[in-house]
């Protein structure tokens, strides 16, 4: 009964995004996810962005994450011949958990006593040919630097660097699809994106060579609560009274429960859509309108998710593409979708220019905050989640 | 004399029969009731244009996997439209009685029969058309020589968009004598075959191994449908079919172009042996 109720939820909030928009577009507008935090006053602002950069993971998505590698490595410490010798966390695409790993693991080898191998990229290798080469080097390299059999953990924090959507780029995932077969000496830690998962799983039935897979569960409105309190708190926010409809669905809660509420469910529950959500949703109000801006407050309005501009197949093609590698550098992406660099920088500029790609060091990312529902729209034109 | 003078009787008396007849089908044609007719004409035709031209704005605004059930609505409300505007042309000129109908229906399909012999067959058979389900619109059909996609469904014959964009129009009547071979019968996606030719020494895991990588890669391809590859020797050498479905059949020839793109390009890179046609090279041989 309640995922119903959430669902319709969602529905209301989604529905009264578009249909306000549909009356209210202007393309001069700046969109929702950057719109309020520029018209902050600039030290605010400052502040507000300094707040979040420094806020931590999210507690729950740790804990999650830490309890998922403790029971399926005791299991495979206890039984290695008959339990699985891997443990896939997956994530939302837009999500990166490989700080989260690295971060659990740093005290962990230690704890289990049990040596521990990360595969330390932090990016994918610019040729995709050399993807299997870097793979298998440092693999090898590092069985041979281990004189006895010892059981050892290797980590693959993010597998979207392991692979390329191209004729050259799946020869490291094939080879990863030996090894995890090949030796039961060892433990394998990987974190993929959902849709990276479900593409590699459909042309190479991945699932079925690996033991335990693991979806992040969604954060609930008390985590997310407690999670964004330290900025509540420095900046003095206030919330802005609900929407009649969420006044109407949830009852006689007080605004910033209902606003919580209200964030987790646009943002399904993923930390990081989360974030983007609750930055676009504060805005400045001043006490009194005559006095001058140090007189205001930040104030938390509704939350909602922008809506997506209109997109082409090719948009849509790139789109998909972004989400399933996570991250990608325009020539990587050109090389794998197979068209010119300059088709591709072109439809990329349109797409940086309404919000939905970020290029942050010349890799490009999808936008969070767009996720939920560019994933439907995907979905709707007949791409695979 | 008296069998002429009987006979003359009896033709008038028919004639006057007749008469009495029309007279009694046929109600008051009064000047009202031709403007009256007149507008009913005028609405339907915008009435048709209006679903013409709303059904594929709307289906081609709208997620894709929607398109194809909305145009599929088209030739069943043009149908209605046209229905509906003859039955009350009838109601407004004709007496309607039950003995009426059946002399008007009787002497429609006599006139039909003869005059429009082949456009009547037409019109039955789209009427068939649309419960039998042949094809709709969107689909991608094959009718005799002609291949394309339904873009129209009339009362008469379809419209078919081919591959070099040319309109071809293809009566309804098509389907009483010719097999219609359709490509996704109402689905998003349609088969696509593109073929290979090697020698008959290939490296058959590899090349099978490249036209599966192929179709994994491809941005085009549907990957929850079913990618296969077939082969089958021929005397000039060994012939691989590679059998997959794009996500949108509009793409199957962009499709097929990028799939035998990045085959070729891996063939190329590992000097795969293309079939040699030993008895033209023979021939030319002074």
């Amino acid at each position: 009964m309640s995922t119903v109720l959430q669902r319709f939820k969602t529905w209301i909030f989604e529905s009264r995004s578009s249909v306000f928009s549909w009356y209210t577009k202007d393309s001069n507008n700046l969109q929702i996810p950057t719109k309020s935090l520029v018209e902050l006053p600039p030290d605010l602002r400052k502040k507000l962005i300094v707040a979040t950069n420094e806020l931590s993971d999210n507690p729950s998505d740790t804990e999650a994450i830490r309890s998922c590698i403790d029971e399926s490595f005791e299991q495979w410490r206890d039984r290695p011949q008959n339990a699985g010798n891997s443990i896939v966390i997956l994530t939302s695409p837009v999500m990166i958990v490989s700080r989260i790993i690295i971060t659990i693991l740093e005290n962990w080898a230690e704890e289990k006593q049990i040596s521990v191998k990360v595969l330390r990229w932090n990016e994918r290798p610019a040729d995709a040919n050399e993807i299997q080469s870097k793979l298998q080097q440092y693999l090898e390299q590092e069985s041979q630097d281990t004189t006895s059999k010892k059981p050892e953990v290797v980590v693959i924090p993010n597998l979207n660097w392991c692979f390329l959507r191209s004729m050259d780029g799946l020869d490291g995932i094939d080879y990863l699809q030996k090894m995890l077969l090949l030796d039961s000496e060892r433990f394998w830690i990987i974190a993929s994106g959902q849709v990276t998962w479900d593409y590699l799983n459909s042309i190479s039935d991945l699932e079925a060579d690996c033991g335990r897979v693991e979806s992040l569960p969604e954060l609930e409105s008390d985590s997310l609560q407690a999670w964004f309190k330290p900025i509540l708190t420095e900046l003095s926010i206030v919330f802005a009274d609900p929407r009649l409809e969420s006044q109407i669905l949830e009852g006689n809660k007080d605004a910033e429960t209902i606003y919580f509420e209200d964030l987790t469910s646009i943002s399904r529950g993923i930390s990081v859509i989360a974030l983007r959500a609750f930055l676009a949703s504060i805005c400045y109000e001043p006490l009194d309108e005559e006095e001058d801006l140090k007189s205001g407050v930040l104030k938390a309005k509704s939350p909602e998710l922008p809506n997506l501009p209109n997109l082409e197949s090719a948009h849509h093609y790139l789109l998909y593409f972004i989400l399933l590698h996570g991250d990608i550098t325009l020539p990587a992406l050109a090389h794998s979708i197979g068209d010119k660099k300059s088709q591709v920088r072109k439809h990329i500029k349109f797409l940086r220019g309404e919000g939905l790609v970020e290029e942050v060091n010349e890799v490009l990312k999808i936008n969070p905050i767009y996720y939920p529902k560019l994933k439907q729209e995907l979905l709707n034109n007949n791409f695979i989640f | 004399m008296m069998n002429v003078y009987f006979n003359f009787y009896i033709f008038a008396q028919s004639a006057q029969e007749t008469a009495e007849e029309t007279k009694e089908l046929l109600t008051k044609i009064t000047t009202f009731k031709v403007t009256q007719a007149l507008i009913i004409i005028l609405s339907c035709y915008i009435a048709l244009r209006i679903i013409d031209w709303s059904i594929i704005w709307v289906s081609e605004k709208i997620a894709r996997e929607w398109r194809l059930r909305v145009k599929q609505l088209l030739p069943f409300l043009r149908t209605v439209v046209l229905t509906t505007t003859i039955v009350t042309l009838m109601n407004l000129f004709l007496n309607l009685s039950p003995e009426n109908i059946l002399a008007v229906t009787g002497a429609a399909a006599v006139a039909l029969g003869f005059a429009f012999k082949d456009f009547a067959s037409s019109i039955i058979a789209g009427i068939v058309g649309i419960f039998e389900g042949s094809y709709h619109v969107g689909d991608r059909i094959k009718i005799g020589e002609d291949y394309g996609e339904v873009v129209s469904y009339g009362l008469r014959g379809i419209r078919l968009q081919t591959p070099s964009d040319n309109i071809v129009t293809i009566p309804h009547s098509k389907i009483w004598t010719e097999s219609v071979s359709n490509s996704n019968a109402g689905e998003l996606e349609a088969q696509v075959i593109t073929e290979f030719y090697f020698a008959h020494e290939v490296d058959i895991e590899l090349v099978n191994k490249i036209l599966y990588r192929a179709a994994h890669t491809s941005r085009y391809t549907q990957l929850e449908l079913p990618i296969v590859v077939i082969m089958a020797e021929t005397p000039y050498g060994t012939h691989f079919k590679l059998k997959s479905y794009p996500l949108d059949a509009r793409d199957e020839f962009i499709y097929a172009t990028d799939l035998t793109n990045k085959a070729k390009q891996a063939f190329a890179k590992y000097n795969l042996a293309y079939p040699r046609l030993l008895n033209v090279e023979q021939n030319s041989q002074p």
